[in-house]
């Protein structure tokens, strides 16, 4: 959950984003290749959870993020974590099967999501060109009809994940502060005023 | 159908393999192909006997476990035999060709994880040089196979029986199955969800039922009671993890408990891979061995006091009907054997069953869990919820997992002190003498877990030693002399503890449980190809092996049980001739620590006190020894023999029957003798077969009999059916995941 800063923990906002999908289509190398940069070609498989901790700047607010993957077989267990502001559904581009088993993900984010959640569908192995079973022009579509953001990445090369987490914190950044001023406009108008203007474009962000 | 059971069993061995090459991927020992090939059989054959809870994720890292420990208890084995080999060379020349090539190609397969083992396991090898070349350790297996058919006569032997390398699958499996028993409830409730159901297999109709009633209920009140719906249908996980943060942890540490729950960190979160799992991510291997050694320990203890109290169930109902129980009772005051426990488990009723499987989940895992978080207090009680959930996420290493196991004791005997006190006061109600004598049966079944290695099983000697020696005072002093007995119970404790975690000779305890039913999973493994096949034409026949082995097993486990308690027996004997000069020891001791001796002597004269009534009982006095002397050499079969006591010899010559019959035991397992032979001795008859029965899912109606319509893979209704298939399998291939042509058409 969102949280406001209360005391001196070193962020502002707590982002909570968690990635789901099919077995072995590389969700925590993908969290792993963001938080530390680094890859294994043989991971250990996740099991239950796992949970990567990023602090990354954005406008001026430190924002801490808080990474999930979750394991397919515990999803309902842990389906709280559902609930967070940020939702990546996950296949593999060279695995046909983790694509066709993306509405049984679709039906359980819809069940359990919040309903201001960012939802981004992820196409992870996207440099496995050869092996390549799902193409963009199947991809986007089916993202176009859920009305959510599509994106590929590579965990391996590291392409996409800028996109991704940029548009997973400018997002979650933009309903924070919405949240935030309709929280102040019931308490206090003047607060209000000061809130600076959301910026539309580009948000400029940075790794801590 | 045929088609599309194939296609399921080659889609779940696909799933495995992927899941198997992942586990321990550090560990160079799972990385051989061929240890990767036996954990995917095993797990496969898992899933197809138990269709509701198949195959989930965590089990590969269980089994891995398990496998490791196994296949290091027998290497070790082949290497003490190297001295022996030498004796027995020129005999292994003449022997060696009449070995079957099957045994040769697993030998050689063995030689290869033997080398990636002796990497792994350097704690527990002796130094060992490593160079001995593929034929040698060749040579090497066939003569350990030799000497365990000849050297019948010491008690090694009996270990090379157990922990023959040619049945550590069979081990492995019957072990994963027995754990799985009360954790596959932990595994299974994922199919619980709607959702998910619909690409779950159709033979989960329990779970569509469940859903469809959850359904009706969303619908009637759509919005409002998602999260109600929610709390009423928590999985069997959720409530567990739960009940540790907010019972256990609150009665240990009321601050953390209030803090964790404070921060609103979920407990599943991080608890459930730690149960689910036993530990095994979060702890180097070696420390996960020591940890697993406290949980199936005290697994004995639970089920051997609800046993005691399934007795004390049955003397009520005996008041109202005497016919039906009696038979009960008796067959307890005879031998609780672990036969007699499944027997009576089977009369349970409902209520009691219900009771049963909660009381057979691994306790001592919650404790361990709750002893973890206590360990790592002083990170999290400082701590706000996102360094609490990183921690407990990222459990840190180390130093000596012994901390960790020895609170969970502590915490185990805060937790169970209501339990034990019950026990004791439903004790006092019954006779005396039916007490006395259930008490010492019941005590010969507790220790006969761990007879062999007596001096790593002090922590259950002390804990049952507890309620023997309390109970038995109570019945003597009139309830006056708790006080004094929990001091030296709390020093027996304590003294059980160090002990305990200073050495980690585990596995010879797990092995004592599997050393049945091995053979009898290799021939369902071989049936369950001869199956696919289409070699087995007469199915009535596999029914009728498996269960004669079943039985076999049963009467290994029998006959292991009498050679405990003769020895038994003869230490009691040599404690009878070396106890004046015990006490001499024991004056000794006091001047060199006065407190402990003073203690040592309230229980000697307490256990004394007990012992005059009934002197002339051997195996009571034994139990009460062993307690108060633990440090009693421990008895061997060489020392017995140059000991010239009648009562020793007598012991002996009973040893030597027993092992007489083990031998042949183990020649039937092996299909030496002759059958009809064995089955009159064994009193085999053959029942039909409920797979049913050893599925602790509530829902038994809709469990896929095993040769049913769609149990076997592929079902085998009729010749046709069966040429039909060899026809579109024009190669037959061992393993599933070899048949990679696509179908021409698919039957219906």
């Amino acid at each position: 959950m969102a949280e406001e800063k209360i005391n001196d923990n070193g962020y502002d906002h707590l982002i909570r984003i968690t990635l789901i999908g099919d077995n072995n289509v590389g969700k925590a190398s993908i969290l792993k290749r963001f938080a530390r940069n680094e890859w294994d070609a043989k991971p250990v498989g996740t099991s239950v959870a796992e949970l990567e901790i990023k602090t990354v700047k954005v406008f001026d607010k430190t924002i801490r993020l808080h990474m999930w993957s979750i394991q397919k077989s515990t999803s309902n267990i842990l389906n709280s974590y559902l609930r967070g502001d940020a939702i990546g559904i996950v296949y593999d581009v060279t695995n046909r099967d983790s694509f066709k088993n993306l509405h049984i993900w679709f039906t359980e984010v819809e069940r359990y999501a919040r309903d201001d959640a960012i939802i981004v569908l992820i196409g992870n192995k996207c440099d496995l060109v050869e092996d390549r079973q799902v193409s963009l022009n199947e991809a986007l579509p089916y993202a176009k009809l859920h009305n959510i953001s599509h994106i590929e990445t590579s965990a391996k090369t590291g392409a996409g994940m800028i996109d991704l987490f940029g548009l997973f914190l400018e997002n979650s950044v933009k309903t924070l502060q919405q949240k935030q001023n309709k929280f102040k406009n019931t308490i206090n108008v003047e607060v209000e005023k000061q809130n600076r203007e959301l910026p539309s474009t580009h948000a400029k962000w940075s790794c801590i | 159908t045929a088609w599309s059971t194939f296609f399921e069993d080659t889609e779940l061995r696909e799933k495995i393999e992927l899941d198997v090459e992942r586990t321990y991927p550090e560990h160079s020992f799972f990385s051989s192909k061929y240890v990767q090939k036996h954990l995917v059989d095993l797990l496969f054959i898992y899933a197809k006997q138990h269709p509701l809870i198949s195959y989930q994720q965590g089990m590969n890292e269980l089994l891995a476990v398990v496998f490791l420990v196994n296949t290091v208890q027998s290497t070790l084995l082949l290497h003490k035999q190297e001295d022996i080999t030498t004796a027995t060379a020129t005999a292994t020349a003449t022997v060696g060709e009449s070995i079957s090539n099957d045994s040769q190609t697993q030998s050689s397969t063995q030689s290869q994880s033997q080398s990636q083992l002796q990497l792994q396991s350097q704690t527990q090898t002796q130094t060992q040089t490593q160079t001995q070349s593929q034929s040698q350790s060749q040579l090497q297996s066939q003569q350990t196979q030799l000497s365990t058919q000849t050297q019948i006569q010491s008690p090694e032997s009996l270990w090379e029986i157990v922990q023959d390398y040619r049945f550590i699958d069979h081990d492995t499996y019957w072990l994963f199955e027995t754990i799985m028993n009360s954790m596959s409830k932990y595994y299974y409730n994922n199919v619980n969800n709607a959702n998910l159901n619909a690409t779950a297999s159709s033979s989960s109709s329990s779970s569509s039922s469940s859903s469809s009633s959850s359904n009706t209920e969303q619908s009637k009140a759509p919005n409002k009671t998602r999260s109600r719906m929610e709390s009423s249908t928590l999985p069997p996980i959720t409530v567990r993890c739960k009940n540790i943060q907010s019972q256990y942890l609150r009665q240990m540490d009321p601050g953390l408990s209030q803090h964790l729950n404070s921060l609103n960190i979920e407990p599943q979160l991080y608890m459930l891979r730690w149960i689910r799992l036993f530990f095994s991510r979060e702890f180097h291997p070696r420390d996960v061995c020591v940890v697993w050694d406290s949980i199936f320990s005290t697994y004995c203890e639970h089920r051997y006091i609800i046993v005691k109290s399934f007795n004390n169930n049955n003397n009520n109902n005996n008041n109202n009907n005497n016919k039906e129980t009696s038979g009960n009772t008796d067959g307890l005051e005879e031998l609780i054997t672990a036969n007699k426990v499944n027997e009576m488990e089977k009369q349970l009723n409902d209520h009691f069953k219900e009771v049963l499987r909660q009381q057979l989940d691994f306790r001592m895992v919650d404790y361990t869990c709750c002893a973890m978080l206590l360990f790592i207090r002083q990170h999290l009680i400082n701590s706000d919820q996102q360094q609490c959930l990183s921690r407990v996420m990222k459990y840190p290493p180390l130093e000596d997992v012994a901390d960790i196991v020895r609170q969970a004791y502590t915490i185990k005997k805060v937790a169970e002190k209501p339990l034990m006190k019950r026990n004791k006061k439903e004790e006092e109600l019954r006779k005396k003498e039916r007490d006395k004598k259930a008490k010492e049966k019941a005590r010969t079944k507790g220790k006969a877990k761990g007879d062999d290695d007596s001096d790593t099983e002090l922590t259950i000697e002390s804990d049952n030693d507890e309620q023997v020696n309390s109970s038995n005072n109570n019945n003597n002093n009139n309830n006056n002399n708790s006080n004094d007995n929990d001091n030296g119970n709390s020093d027996n404790q304590r003294h059980g503890n160090n002990e305990h975690v200073s050495t980690y000779n585990f596995s010879d305890r797990w092995n004592q449980i599997s050393r049945t039913f091995t053979h009898a999973v290799n021939t369902y493994a071989e049936d369950v190809r001869k199956t696919w096949l289409g070699d087995l034409s007469d199915q009535t026949n596999f029914h009728r092996r498996l269960q004669f082995e079943h039985a076999l097993g049963e009467k290994m486990q029998e006959i292991l049980d009498k050679i405990q308690a003769t020895i038994k027996q003869r230490k009691l004997n040599e404690y009878n001739q070396s106890s004046e000069d015990q006490q001499e020891k024991e004056k000794e001791k006091e001047t060199e620590n006065e407190k402990e001796g003073e203690e040592e002597q309230k229980n000697k004269q307490v256990s004394h006190d007990i012992l005059s009534p009934s002197q002339g009982d051997p195996l009571m006095n034994a139990l009460l020894m062993e307690g108060d002397s633990p440090s009693t050499a421990p008895l061997t079969f060489s020392s017995s023999s140059s000991s010239s006591s009648t009562a020793n010899t007598n012991a002996n010559a009973n040893v030597d029957k027993s092992i007489a019959e083990l031998k042949l035991v183990k020649d039937a397992l092996l299909g030496n003798l002759d059958e009809s032979m064995i089955e009159t001795w064994l009193d085999f008859k053959p029942v039909p077969l409920d797979v049913g029965s050893q599925y602790p899912n509530p829902d038994l109606n809709n469990v896929r009999p095993l040769h049913g319509p769609g149990g076997l893979p592929p079902p085998m209704s009729s010749k046709s059916a069966k040429n039909n298939a060899s026809s579109k399998h024009p190669k037959v291939h061992q393993s599933t995941s070899d048949l990679l042509f696509p179908p021409q058409s698919t039957s219906v």
